[in-house]
This record gives C-alpha cells, sequence and structure tokens, in this order.
C-alpha cells in the first residue's frame, strides 16, 4: 500500500529562478507526466502565447488512496448498501473518523473538497439509527441550500440501505428552516431521525420552544457541523453561544450528543471547533483519497504598454485560456470573483464556442443552443431550481465549462472536474485551496490556472508567487466570551430555562460565570430569584422573547426579485433571480443591464418599497457598473480624547457612535469585449445606511510634517489603517471582514466632528478627490460592520497604544522586502519605494502620541 | 481578563442598577365567592335582569363531567382559564389566571391571580401550583385549554423552572364536546355565543378578547387609573369565563342525554363515538337520520356515521340498510356510493350489483370499476362469483 500524503508545503514548488535542484522545470516535456494529453496541450498553448506570461509553474504529485475495509461493527445491509454505491472500502480518514466517533469522540474533519467527509458522518448516523431507532441527528448547515443538498444525498443512501432491508429507509430525514410548511415541521420534530437545519432556525425556532422537541432532544445523539470554518468571526461567536445553549438544554434532557465536525482547509480546524463547542476534538487531517497529479500555474496578463505598464484585462486572459480548455472539451470551472464577471465570462466563452463551432459570428439557432447548453454560468442570485439544474448538468457532464463565483466553492456535490481557472487571486491562501480542489478525478491528472488581474494584492502574489504556495492557510477565529455577543445569549438561554447559579454552560467556567450573572441582574437585565430550596436563579422574564432580538447575521433585509415584464405574455411577471439587499442599488438602479446566464436585461423600474426590479429583455451592447461613494462620520461621540491641540506629537482619537453611508450617484456604461467606457448615467436612488460604533485616530502634526505629500500620507495611513484592522482582528478573535477600515480627512480632530467625511478604503477603486482630501488630515477609522457595533472598535479603542504597537511590530517584522499586502494591505501595491518606512512613520507617531 | 472585567469595560454607559426595594408586589391574588342565587348582572360584564347564573352545585358538577367523559370518576372539577399577552401559543405570558370550584355549602368559589410585574411570574405560578396542590385530586374545566391554556401553562412552568403537575391530571375541554353538538346548530362556537343561547346572557361593557393581550404591557408602560382600570376589565372577563363555563355543564348535559334537534341528535351521537360509547351513539345517530326535519346534510353525516359503526359490529344487514337509504337519497354521492360498492362487492360478492353502484357515482374510482368489471365478466362466464 502506497502512502504518501502531500500538502502545499511539502509540494514540489517550481518558481522561476528559484527551482531548487532535483526537481524538474515547468519544460514542455515534463508536462506529460503531470498532464494527460488533452491538459498538456492546452498548457503548451498558454506557454507559448506571447500575450500571457507564466509566473510559476508548481506540480502536486499522485497520491493513491489508502483503503480499509470498513469496521465489522457495522451494521452488515449498511456495509452492502455501501458497496451497492460503489464504496467497497473505506478511505483509511474515513475509517479514522468512524473509529473515534463510534468510541464517543468528538471528531473534526478537515480533508479537503470530495474527499468523503460527508460519508463518515453519514454512516455512524445510519448505523446508530438502525442499531437504536430512536437515535436522533441534527444537522447544521450555514445556508439552506446547502442543507439541502445533504439532505438529498443522505436520503439516497438511506434510501439504498432501507431498499435491502425492508420497505422505508432506516432513516427519516427532514429539513426544518424558514421554507417548511408547518405540518412538515412537526414530522420533523416527531418522527424524523435527523433534521436539517441552520444557526438562525436553531437560534429563534427551535431552542425557544425546546420542550416540544423534548423527544428529538432526548434522543440526540449527534451533532453534525458542517462547513465549520465559515463559523468565524462575530457570526462564529453567535453560533457557538447558540451551541452552547444547545448542549445545555440536550443535558437538560439528559443528552450529551457527539459533535462531528467537518471544515475546509483552515489553520486551525481544532482550536475553532473548540472555540466553537468547548469540546476537545479528534483531528482527522490526513487525506487518504486517491488524487491524481495536479499542475498549478499562475499567469500574468502580458504588458500592453511599455511605459506604463499597463497590463491585458484579467478577464480577457481568463477568457483566453478557458477557451483553450474549452476548445478541447475539458470539464472545466472558471472560478469568478465577482457575478458581474461570472456573467462576462459566461457570454464571451458562449461566443467563442459559437465562432469555433459554425465558423462566424453570426449564430445558427442550432450552434447557439449548443452553446447555451454547454457553457453555463453559476451564482447567487440565481433561483434555487435553476441552481440545481447546473450542478445536475455539471455532474451529469452535459455542461462542459461552468464559470461560477464562490457559490460553487462550498460543499454542494458536483463530482469534479479536469481544469479549474481562478480568474483574479481569491484573495486567500485558504479560498485558492478549496476552490482549486474543486479540480481532479479521481486518479486524473488535473490542471488549476490562476490569472492574475491588476489589482495590487494579485500583483503581489505575481511578483511573490511563493507566498502562495508556502504559506499556512488562514486561521478562523472565534470570540464567544465577547460581551455584546455573549450577554444577549444568556438572556436567552435564562429564557430557555433557568439559570442557576454555578450550573455549568458549555464552555464557560461556572465560576466567571457567577459573578456576570449576579451583575446583568444588578443592572436589571436578568431577573434573580430564590428558589424555594434556597438555589438561586437567573431568568429572562416578560412578554419580550430575547432571541427576537438577537440576529446572528446582522438584521436580515427583504431581498429584491428580479421580475420580468413581457406584455401580453405568458411569462409575464416570471421572476427571474434575487439580488441581495445590499448590492440592489448596484446592479438593479433603473438603465442598469442585468445579466442572466449570457441573456441581458434591462432594469426598467425599481420598486424600492416592494423590493422588484422589473426589467425587460434586450440585446445590449453594453453592461454597466454602478459608481459607488462612500461616507463617514460620527454622529454622537462616546469619548473624544483631544489632550493638547498645540502639542505637534498629540494625537486626537475616539470612539463614538458613527453613520456609514454609501451613495450609488451613477453607473457607467461598458462596451462588451474591450470593456470601454461608452457613456454615464445619473442614479437616484436611498443610501444605503450603517448605524455603528466608530473609533478614530487623527494623524498628529508631526506625522503630517514628516510626510509632505499628501498622497503618500493618504497611502500610509491607509496602510497603517490595514495594519491597525488586521492586528485587531488578530487579538479580539474576529473575522478581518467583521471590521472596516477607513481614511478621511478630519482636521478637528473629533472623528470627523459631525460633518460628513468621504471615505479612502481599502478596496474598489478610490477617486482622486477622496485621496487628495484625506491626505490633508488623515484620520484613521475603525468600524464595526455589525449594525449597532459588535463591541470589537470600542475594544480596539480601548486597547490604545498595545494595539498600535503591535500593529507597528507586525509591519516592521514582516518578512516582505519592502511592504506586502499581509502587513500593509492592497496599498502596499504600486512601485514607490519607501512604503513600509511611511507605515512605519505613521504607526509610531500615533504609538508616540498615545503613550 | 475575566469575564466580568471584560463586560464591566464594554457597560460603561449603563444605568445605575435597579433596587431590589423600588419594585412593588409581584402578583395578586383574589378570591371571590359567588352565591348560587347572586344576579348574573352583578358582575359587570352581563346585562341582565336579576337572574342568577344556573351554576350546577358541586356534586351535580362533577357527576356531569363524568357522564360527558363516558367515566365513573366523581372527583370534583376545577375550572380553569388564562388572559395572555398574546393569542399564539409560544412566548405569552400569562398575566391573568383563573381557576374556581364548587365549593359545597358556599358556591362557587373563584381565586384569580393578577400579574403586577414581569418578575412576579415565577412567584404566581409558584402560588397557583401550591393552591392546586392543596385542593386535592380533581378534573380540570377549560374551553379550548388542551390547546390553549394548558401548553401555555406548561411552557411557562419550565420557562419559569416551577413544576406544574397539576396540568397532567385528568381534563375535560368543553369546547371539543361544545363543538361535536353544536357545531351545525349555533353560528360559531365561541364561549359568548354559548351563553347567549344557552343561558340567556348577553355581555355588555366586556373587555373584547382581541383587546386583552395588549392590556397588560400598557398597564407596565404606565399604571394610571384607566390602564388599572382596563386591568381589572380583564379579571372580571375572566371571571366571567370561569362562571359561564361552569353554568354551560348544564346544556350540555342536556344536549347528549336529549337532544333537542337532528343536527343536536347528530352531534351527540359523534361525542359518544369519540368517547367510545357505541351503544347510545347508535341511538343518538339513529334519531338524527330519522328525523323528519332532518337537513341532508345531518342525514348524509349521520348515515355514514351509522353505517360505519354497523360495519365495525358485523352487522351487515342494519349497515347494507342504511347505505341503501343513503344512495337512494343521495344519488351519485362518491362516499355513499364507495360505501356501498363496497359492501356489495366484499361482503354480498354481488359484483354486478356492485359495479352497477360504482360506475353511477359522480366520481367513480377507475380501479375498483376496472377489477368489478374483472369480476362481473367472470361471474358471467363461470356462472358464480369466485
Amino acid at each position: 500500500m502506497l502512502e504518501r500524503f502531500s500538502s502545499f508545503s511539502r509540494a514540489r514548488t517550481l518558481l522561476p529562478g528559484t527551482a531548487p535542484s532535483g526537481l524538474s522545470s515547468a519544460g514542455a516535456g515534463e508536462a506529460d507526466v503531470f498532464l494527460g494529453p488533452a491538459l498538456g496541450a492546452v498548457l503548451k498553448q498558454i506557454e507559448t502565447d506571447p500575450r500571457l506570461e507564466i509566473v510559476a509553474t508548481h506540480h502536486v504529485g499522485a497520491r493513491s488512496g489508502a483503503f480499509v475495509p470498513w469496521p465489522d461493527h457495522l451494521d452488515p445491509r449498511l456495509v452492502a448498501a455501501l458497496e451497492a454505491t460503489g464504496r467497497a472500502r473505506a478511505y483509511a480518514h474515513q475509517a479514522n473518523a468512524l473509529e473515534a466517533i463510534s468510541s464517543g469522540k468528538d471528531v473534526v474533519l478537515a480533508t479537503s473538497t470530495s474527499s468523503g467527509k460527508s460519508i463518515a458522518f453519514q454512516v455512524p448516523l445510519l448505523h446508530a439509527a438502525m442499531t437504536e431507532p430512536s437515535t436522533r441527528a441534527l444537522l447544521l448547515f450555514p445556508t439552506k441550500a446547502l442543507a439541502r443538498d445533504q439532505v438529498e444525498s443522505l436520503r439516497a443512501l438511506a434510501g439504498v440501505v432501507g431498499a435491502g432491508a425492508s420497505g422505508s429507509g432506516p432513516l427519516g430525514v427532514a429539513t426544518y428552516d424558514g421554507d417548511t410548511p408547518p405540518d412538515q415541521r412537526r414530522a420533523a420534530r416527531l418522527r424524523a431521525h435527523a433534521v436539517a437545519t441552520n444557526p438562525d432556525m436553531l437560534h429563534r425556532g427551535l431552542l425557544p420552544n425546546h420542550e416540544r422537541w423534548s423527544r428529538f432532544l432526548a434522543g440526540l445523539r449527534f451533532v453534525v457541523l458542517d462547513e465549520l470554518h465559515m463559523y468565524r468571526g462575530v457570526f462564529g461567536s453567535h453560533v457557538a453561544n447558540v451551541l452552547r445553549r444547545l448542549l445545555r438544554i440536550c443535558a437538560g434532557y439528559g443528552a450529551r450528543p457527539c459533535i462531528v465536525a467537518c471544515s475546509a482547509t483552515i489553520a486551525n480546524p481544532a482550536q475553532l471547533a473548540r472555540g466553537l463547542t468547548g469540546r476537545d476534538f479528534v483531528v482527522v487531517d490526513r487525506n487518504a483519497a486517491p488524487a491524481g497529479p495536479r499542475t498549478y500555474v499562475a499567469v500574468n496578463p502580458g504588458v500592453v504598454d511599455a511605459l506604463t505598464g499597463v497590463r491585458r484585462d484579467y478577464l480577457k486572459v481568463a477568457r483566453t485560456v478557458t477557451s483553450h480548455l474549452r476548445a478541447r472539451q475539458v470539464p472545466t470551472l472558471a472560478f469568478c470573483r465577482t457575478r458581474k464577471a461570472v456573467e462576462l465570462l459566461t457570454r464571451y466563452l458562449r461566443e467563442d464556442e459559437i465562432r469555433q463551432s459554425s465558423g462566424s459570428r453570426a449564430a445558427p439557432p442550432a450552434a447557439r443552443a449548443r452553446a447555451d447548453r454547454l457553457i453555463r454560468g453559476y451564482r447567487g442570485g440565481y433561483l434555487p431550481d435553476h441552481r440545481r439544474e447546473i450542478e445536475r448538468a455539471l455532474r451529469a457532464g452535459e455542461a462542459q465549462v461552468v464559470a461560477s463565483t464562490c457559490a460553487l466553492e462550498l460543499g454542494m456535490d458536483i463530482g469534479g472536474l479536469d481544469a479549474v481557472v481562478l480568474a483574479g487571486y481569491p484573495g486567500s491562501v485558504a479560498a485558492t485551496l478549496q476552490r482549486a480542489g474543486r479540480a481532479g478525478r479521481r486518479e486524473d491528472p488535473s490542471l488549476v490556472v490562476m490569472v492574475l488581474s491588476s489589482r495590487p494584492l494579485d500583483q503581489f502574489v505575481a511578483n511573490a508567487p511563493q507566498f502562495l504556495f508556502e504559506r499556512a492557510p488562514e486561521q478562523a477565529r472565534v470570540d464567544p466570551d465577547n460581551p455584546e455577543i455573549l450577554v444577549p445569549h444568556l438572556r436567552c438561554a435564562a429564557y430557555e430555562r433557568p439559570l442557576e447559579a454555578g450550573e455549568p454552560f458549555p464552555g464557560v467556567d461556572p465560576a466567571e460565570l457567577a459573578p456576570v450573572l449576579q451583575y446583568l441582574a444588578d443592572q436589571g437585565r436578568l431577573f434573580r430569584d430564590k428558589a424555594p430550596g434556597g438555589t438561586v436563579r437567573y431568568l429572562a422574564l416578560g412578554p419580550a422573547f430575547p432571541a427576537g432580538d438577537v440576529d446572528l447575521r446582522g438584521p436580515i433585509e427583504e431581498n429584491f426579485a428580479v421580475v420580468e415584464t413581457r406584455l401580453g405574455e405568458v411569462a409575464d411577471g416570471r421572476i427571474l433571480a434575487e439580488v441581495d439587499f445590499e448590492d440592489g442599488p448596484l446592479y438593479l438602479h433603473p438603465g442598469a443591464i442585468y445579466p442572466l446566464e449570457g441573456v441581458t436585461y434591462e432594469v426598467r423600474e425599481l420598486d424600492w418599497e416592494g423590493r422588484k426590479a422589473y426589467v425587460r429583455r434586450v440585446d445590449a451592447a453594453y453592461y454597466t457598473e454602478a459608481v459607488c461613494k462612500v461616507r463617514v462620520r460620527i454622529v454622537d461621540p462616546i469619548a473624544v480624547h483631544d489632550d493638547d491641540p498645540q502639542d505637534p506629537a498629540s494625537v486626537a482619537h475616539g470612539l463614538g457612535y458613527a453613520q456609514v453611508v454609501r451613495a450609488v450617484p451613477g453607473f457607467k456604461k461598458l462596451r462588451f469585449s474591450t470593456h470601454e467606457n461608452i457613456g454615464f448615467g445619473p442614479v437616484s436612488l436611498p443610501d444605503l445606511e450603517l448605524h455603528t460604533v466608530a473609533a478614530h485616530w487623527t494623524l498628529p502634526a508631526i506625522a503630517l510634517q514628516g510626510l509632505a505629500d499628501p498622497d503618500r500620507r493618504a497611502e500610509a495611513a491607509l496602510a497603517a489603517a490595514h495594519a491597525l484592522r488586521h492586528v485587531a482582528a488578530l487579538v479580539l478573535m474576529c473575522d478581518t471582514h467583521d471590521l472596516s477600515q477607513a481614511v478621511a480627512s478630519d482636521p478637528h480632530g473629533k472623528g470627523g466632528g459631525g460633518g460628513w467625511a468621504p471615505v479612502l478604503a481599502g478596496h474598489g477603486r478610490v477617486s482622486e478627490e477622496a485621496r487628495l482630501a484625506a491626505g490633508a488630515v488623515p484620520c484613521i477609522y475603525l468600524y464595526d460592520r455589525h449594525p449597532g457595533g459588535a463591541g470589537l472598535a470600542s475594544a480596539a479603542h480601548e486597547m490604545g497604544v498595545s494595539l498600535v504597537d503591535r500593529a507597528l511590530s507586525a509591519v516592521a517584522g514582516c518578512r516582505c522586502r519592502d511592504g506586502c499586502p499581509t502587513c500593509l494591505g492592497p496599498a502596499a501595491a504600486g512601485d514607490r519605494a519607501g512604503r513600509r518606512a511611511d507605515t512605519a512613520l505613521v504607526l509610531s507617531a500615533l504609538r508616540d502620541g498615545l503613550a | 481578563m475575566s469575564l466580568l472585567a471584560r463586560l464591566a469595560a464594554g457597560r460603561r454607559g449603563d444605568p445605575s442598577p435597579v433596587s431590589p426595594a423600588a419594585v412593588g408586589p409581584r402578583f395578586e391574588h383574589r378570591e371571590t365567592v359567588w352565591e348560587p342565587h347572586r344576579p348574573a348582572s352583578d358582575l359587570g360584564v352581563w346585562m341582565g335582569h336579576g337572574v342568577p347564573l344556573p351554576l350546577p352545585p358541586g356534586e351535580r358538577a362533577s357527576a356531569i363531567a363524568a357522564r360527558i367523559q363516558g367515566d365513573a370518576d366523581p372527583r370534583p372539577i376545577v375550572v380553569l382559564d388564562c388572559e395572555t399577552t398574546g393569542l399564539t401559543r409560544g412566548q405569552v405570558v400569562p398575566f391573568v389566571v383563573g381557576v374556581a370550584r364548587a365549593e359545597p355549602g358556599r358556591g362557587w368559589c373563584v381565586h384569580q391571580w393578577i400579574l403586577r410585574s414581569p418578575e412576579g411570574e415565577v412567584a404566581m405560578l409558584r402560588d397557583l401550583a401550591h393552591r392546586m396542590a392543596t385542593l386535592g385530586s380533581y378534573r380540570l374545566l377549560t374551553y379550548n385549554g388542551s390547546s390553549f391554556d394548558l401548553p401555555v401553562l406548561r411552557s411557562r412552568g419550565i420557562r419559569c423552572g416551577v413544576s406544574m403537575p397539576f396540568l397532567e391530571g385528568p381534563h375535560l375541554d368543553a369546547l371539543i364536546v361544545a363543538r361535536r353538538l353544536w357545531r351545525l346548530g349555533l353560528p360559531n362556537c365561541r364561549l359568548t355565543t354559548l351563553e347567549r343561547h344557552w343561558l340567556g346572557l348577553r355581555r355588555v361593557g366586556d373587555i373584547p378578547s382581541h383587546e386583552i393581550p395588549s392590556v397588560f404591557e400598557a398597564w407596565l408602560a404606565d399604571a394610571n387609573s384607566e390602564s388599572e382600570a382596563r386591568l381589572g376589565a380583564v379579571s372580571d372577563h375572566n371571571c366571567a369565563d370561569l362562571l359561564a363555563l361552569g353554568a354551560l355543564l348544564g346544556p350540555i348535559e342536556r344536549g347528549l342525554a336529549d337532544p333537542e334537534t337532528p343536527a343536536e341528535a347528530l352531534g351527540a351521537g359523534r361525542h359518544f363515538l369519540a368517547v367510545h360509547r357505541p351503544a347510545p351513539a347508535v341511538v343518538c345517530l339513529e334519531a338524527a337520520m330519522d328525523a323528519a326535519d332532518a337537513s341532508p346534510e345531518v342525514v348524509r353525516a349521520a348515515g355514514l356515521l351509522l353505517a360505519q359503526q354497523f360495519r365495525r359490529r358485523r352487522d351487515w344487514v342494519a349497515a347494507e340498510r342504511v347505505w341503501r337509504r343513503l344512495v337512494r337519497r343521495f344519488p351519485g354521492d362518491p362516499d355513499v356510493h364507495e360505501g356501498l360498492a363496497k359492501h356489495l362487492e366484499h361482503r354480498r360478492g354481488s359484483p354486478q350489483e356492485a359495479l352497477y353502484v360504482a360506475r353511477t357515482s359522480r366520481h367513480p374510482c377507475p380501479r375498483r370499476v376496472a377489477r368489478l368489471e374483472r369480476k362481473a365478466r367472470r361471474v358471467r362466464r363461470d356462472g358464480a362469483p369466485r
């Protein structure tokens, strides 16, 4: 038995100029070892294309699987069903997980995509239900779509088991989410062995009504947490508290379920699982599924203008690369960073297909239909049925190339593909690994091509590709003890059942909890009661429903529905897609072109209150892009420190309730294929407002003197803000996306002093105006992304000097040459020397001023 | 940093602690004795002319309840009703809870608990549970209690950590019986409708039910004379509900023992079936079916139940007679034809006639018709049914 486990860090890396001896070069002759004839030919095309630069090639050798027989203790009918579904033997990692689960341990599986993680929890679940029919299992998925997918696969396996035995399957599987009708909810409560739900529903539907679920909870043997890595940051901390409540209520019914968690590639699966549940986990992360050799190629678009260094558009290059694969009929998944890019790529690839098959641009209907069938788009916003249909087409091999957003990155079962194209660096090592993991079927070779864009982060990867292959994937962090999160959940828990003083609350030390409960009772947020036996208990009483006030993911606004108008036709009023509330103004303003799998629609009218956009099918030669402006102001200061305005070293800083506004003043029309700007239109829609808490620090005069050029100032302030945000996220155990950074001009040192300040944020295109304005007297803002704040900005402000000090050492201690995206953020791009020194100057001025 | 330190650090802006002394009485307990001859209008809820409530004395009340439920358990009854902050079952607070029972020689004794602060709920439920425990053994009488009052109190018991074993004893939900008896005869089965129809009482000045949920929160927000008066109105309403329910035991018993109309007879039959007393059920159903003034709806429902009853006791002759009557009276009715066709096919073994009955239904069942056609052909060929 050949056992060789490889991962990025141990893989053979081939970087131009740095190839160590003993490793093969990325020569064409070598490619055949790693790639089949079709992929080899495509790679050769890419290598010889003068419009492309290959910046790195990286090979990961084949891995033969490690197989073992299914454990003896499993029910023979179950083993027979597994054999009948093509799983004659278990992968070694599945067997390890089964063994740990059967001995009652909590397990976290952190192997790559399509390594059979689901089987590792489905099998023990089925086995338990067959041996003890009162066994119950709760399956938690971050989204409804994932739950549905897993329910189908579990039902299918249970059906095979049941077919071998008697009539119906041994396992009743039910979904319990917002879409479940009342009679099915009742059935789920009373009869289902396994209930698939999401944390929100557990928080609001199940736990507050736990007495109705008493039978289910009393029999609960398994809790499955799928896509564990999604539960991080503020959302993860909320989920951790929901799980604490679940485990507590279960204990009340005499159940102690075993927890099985599945995670994508992250650096710390066991730590995250422990943070979420307070239990110690057995980690299973040695993937024993066989895999073919995989080749990674990072491509930079060629330079168009040698003088300015402008490169070709990355999407056009992604089109070229994907079209090479398409022409050779290689099943390919093209991951784009935005929904718009998905639509553009789908359209372009279909055009290429039609041109190739019919030899002209004027498409005969047959060629068009063929292209529509072979090339698909996939993104959030498509209706569920539409998405299911595309997934099915992918599995069945009808769809050959699918352009997708990260929506296909998660656990949806779509089978394996031969090639993955990444249009743009996905933004993190973990996401890159996750998306690349979609390539490769059984032992066949696979190819991953990453096309880098002109974004600073991408160009950093182009300059230092080892960043990608050597760095460990990101960590996922949670802080369930954040008071802003813990306290509301304590009230929910007390509502569900009185919290007794000294009662263990899973994951919290009772000695720590007791004074907190006492404090909350003193504040009137909990009610203290002395039971007849003398035990002190804490309750949440009154008509208010505590869980109703707690949103796990921030308040949820109703989506926009995209409605087609076709007067006088049956299809009139058909709903085409959904758009998230926040994205509505960007994609559905009147005059916008809304593309949907290659078909273009023009938005005629946006009914803001009714959350509907009426669109009409048009044959547009252009697409639209909304212009977006962000402003921030402190509405109500909580604390302002401006000790000595005359002292050039003194730093004005503070904390306050802030309002962040995103406006969409207009949109641009861009021609398909060339992406040239052919017009502009105004938009008048309500602004989106975020009311939150922001910490702010104004650069002291001494720093302004040190950096005379406003442009450099703004850039250094932005880089400092980036460093502060990332360090704060690290220290506060939250996700970097839970905090936002901004730089705006603040001459008065009061966080904008009640006036609006246009924001220079670390992402998107920023106007020169905003940059110049912010460069005058830059003020750094850190604010909570969650409405109302989640205690992160205030904690960051509280940390003060120590936060700035840590940010400074992160910047100074980074191993990069002169600032990299890790230490300075996207602003670190560009070729100006001394960026790191500028940032360090800003940070040390802040530190000295605060000390 | 300890949890408490973190919590305190983030909450400097919080209001100062509430002192326990500032909290007034948490709940109020009221006891009212309702003497047998007291006029109903005394309560201020009913319009009246000095008519007393026909409340049955204790032993009679328990005997009626035992008869209604078809058992011989003579335990006394306790009427229970609560007013809550919402009408959905989950997440509501009962802010007025009332129980009433007949006390020998004293008339009916009403106990009411009125909540005076959200925190008072625990003490209130504890007091309620304690008092109920001292009453010994009894049967609960409620109106819609099985799907509202009892689940609400159970859920609140869990929330407040107070065990309330009294909820799990014998229970008579009068709404269920009333629905069986009078669904067809009255416009609806609301308690006030029943009062008006059977007790001749009309409510005036009573607080409308849909206004009750908001009363407690309004009182909490601002305890002035007006909100206090409305809280008082809710407690009077609660008291009226309890007494009316006790007084309705008489009409319910009368309806079951001596139905006045065919619809009532059908309802009584339904009720006896539900409490597993087929003998009186058959008497009532036959009366409903045979009555000259019975509406077609009543005849059809009574006939179908009756035939089903005869079928269960394998009295095929009686069952066939009922089905044939029904087919004559309701030609083409699918349920009626199905019953007779099944009987003819499986019991009588005459597929040809069964085929005719099945075919003449308004919605003939294709599978039955096909099967009967096969059987009928076989009978013609072989001369004898198989």
